[in-house]
């Protein structure tokens, strides 16, 4: 949290040239390969996390799969109620609207 | 592209782990995490600092961004609670496991501190597939059901290790309502698990 609230500090003031702005997308997508990297070495190193993954792998994997499953369905039904009540308010606001257009475009 | 190259990432990861288990890498692995993670926690802090607007966009949500989390939770638990029947097992058990929402680090040792070993060994699983699973169908359920949809799947991993993902392949808002969700999500949890264990 802080390591974001420092950026956004930093984004906001304008502190960094647009020469250096323009790298961090492919540094992003570094860093985040790295994290998994790093995750999939500390379940391939851990014989303890295997041996329950062989004992409890099969119900674990149902009922994370099914918490997927549920938390998507519900969200994609809920989402459009979301998106109409905001339409509504953002008449008057042509910001608003243009956002929340740029939502449900996706 | 995306889904592929984190697929090559985690079994790369997998593969060295497994035939180098004692490789002295690994023992600074969790260094080696946090230090990614805050890097790119740095940069997502960077591209919102630089998109004003969007500070003025997300009041425009109001209490209604509180409805996302509500219904991850609500169709997280759900599910859990149907994955529980259809296996058998106590359903409360399967509500417990899930009610961690991905954050497995926490759900293991509170589950197990709690005077349930093998339940917080299940919750620790179900919430690190949840995350693993998250990072290959985020972009998957973005590209079929929108922005909003592909928050779910990461819980209450949203607002750390799932973010830098959603940023990628949703848009500015998307990374605030994952922001929000997640951080209620993940308050939700030292609440949730007590209570679904009844103690």
């Amino acid at each position: 949290m802080m390591a974001a609230l420092l950026g956004a500090i930093i984004g906001w003031r304008g502190l960094l040239p647009n020469r250096w702005t323009s790298y961090i997308p492919k540094l992003s997508r570094g860093f985040l390969l790295l994290m998994l990297f790093a995750l999939g070495a500390r379940v391939g190193a851990s014989p303890e996390v295997q041996a329950h993954l062989a004992s409890l792998g099969f119900r674990a994997l149902v009922i994370s799969l099914a918490t997927i499953l549920g938390s998507v369905l519900v969200t994609a039904i809920t989402a459009p109620l979301l998106r109409r009540r905001s339409f509504q308010s953002a008449d008057t606001n042509a910001d608003a609207a243009m956002a929340m257009s740029n939502l449900s475009q996706d | 592209m995306l889904t592929i190259q984190i697929l090559i990432a985690l079994a790369l990861g997998l593969v060295c782990g497994k035939l180098y288990p004692t490789a002295p890498l690994w023992e600074s692995v969790d260094t080696i995490t946090l230090v990614a993670l805050y890097a790119l926690l740095f940069f997502i802090g960077i591209d919102l600092g630089r998109n004003r607007q969007i500070w003025q966009q997300i009041g425009t949500y109001g209490w209604r961004i509180l409805l996302l989390p509500c219904a991850i939770a609500a169709g997280t638990l759900a599910g859990g609670a149907l994955a529980g029947w259809l296996l058998a097992m106590p359903v409360r058990e399967a509500l417990v496991a899930s009610a961690a929402f991905g954050w497995y680090s926490l759900a293991g040792v509170m589950i197990s501190q709690m005077g349930h070993v093998e339940l917080g060994a299940l919750a620790f699983l179900v919430n690190l597939l949840r995350e693993l699973l998250a990072f290959v169908l985020i972009p998957l359920v973005a590209s079929h059901l929108g922005n909003i949809p592909a928050i779910a799947p990461g819980g209450a991993t949203t607002m750390d290790t799932t973010l830098p993902l959603i940023a990628e392949v949703t848009d500015s808002e998307g990374v605030v309502a994952a922001l929000i969700s997640g951080a209620v999500l993940s308050a939700l949890v030292p609440v949730l698990i007590p209570l679904l264990l009844g103690t």
